[in-house]
């Protein structure tokens, strides 16, 4: 399965971002493989409505599970459209945290 | 008789219960009830910068019922501000749109499509739905 992280930073143990299309960082980690990429978020200049490209680029990356703060009304229905589950996180974690619960 | 109400769609009730305000000398202060629907309206028009046409859309109301229920909550948000008061957010007449659930070893909420309840990160089958109202 393939999930997508909003972050704070391009490092293993950044922080969940608050808020998805907000962050400056993506990490998409691919729980068979292993794999962890970092992708840069391209759409944080836009002053609203970017949660929508965000969550296309992020579909784009096949996706199945999001982990973010928060989502936005648009981005919710995208994702929920698109069969794309969402993960709302309630304390403060980071991107190990989480890939460290994952389970095998 | 009167019409019929109709249901307010909301995305999912925020994760707290309200706002207590601090250094306040009263002891009893007045308690206002933020409903559901004026939440959402509030989040949609100011934090997620959606014209209120378009919440209207998204809360499928037409656009002057959004504004009315849009109007009420920032009455409220200031009368919370100034009096200042305890604020509640419950109430109202608003349906979740999907269901979310709480995974208490994670502590993390997901959305599922209703009935499938297994936590996506630990793996551990969820049997309480989310307190939504």
């Amino acid at each position: 399965m393939k999930i997508g992280f909003a972050l704070h930073h391009n490092t293993n143990n950044s922080p969940i971002h608050e808020h998805f299309g907000r962050c400056p960082w993506f990490g998409f980690y691919d729980s068979e493989t292993g794999i962890l990429r970092f992708k840069e978020n391209e759409e944080l200049e836009l002053p609203g409505h970017a949660g929508l490209r965000v969550a296309e680029m992020v579909m784009k990356e096949g996706v199945e599970l999001v982990v973010a703060g928060r989502f936005g009304a648009n981005v919710m229905d995208f994702l929920e459209k698109n069969k794309i589950r969402m993960v709302v996180t309630e304390l403060p974690r980071t991107l190990d945290d989480f890939i460290a619960r994952l389970k095998k | 008789m009167t019409r019929t109400r109709k249901i307010r769609s909301i995305q999912r009730a925020p994760s707290y219960g309200g706002l207590r305000p601090f250094g306040i000398q009263t002891g009893d202060p007045v308690e206002i009830f933020l409903h559901l629907e004026e939440y959402e309206a509030i989040k949609l028009c100011d934090y997620d910068l959606l014209t209120q046409a378009e919440a209207a859309v998204v809360m499928e109301v037409s656009r002057p019922t959004l504004t009315r229920i849009y109007e009420s909550a920032r009455r409220k948000m200031a009368q919370m501000l100034v009096e200042p008061c305890v604020l509640h957010i419950r109430g109202g007449h608003a349906l979740a749109r999907s269901a979310w659930y709480q995974c208490k070893h994670c502590r993390i909420s997901f959305s599922s499509e209703k009935g499938v309840a297994v936590c996506p990160i630990c793996g551990s089958i969820i049997e309480t739905l989310e307190v939504q109202s």
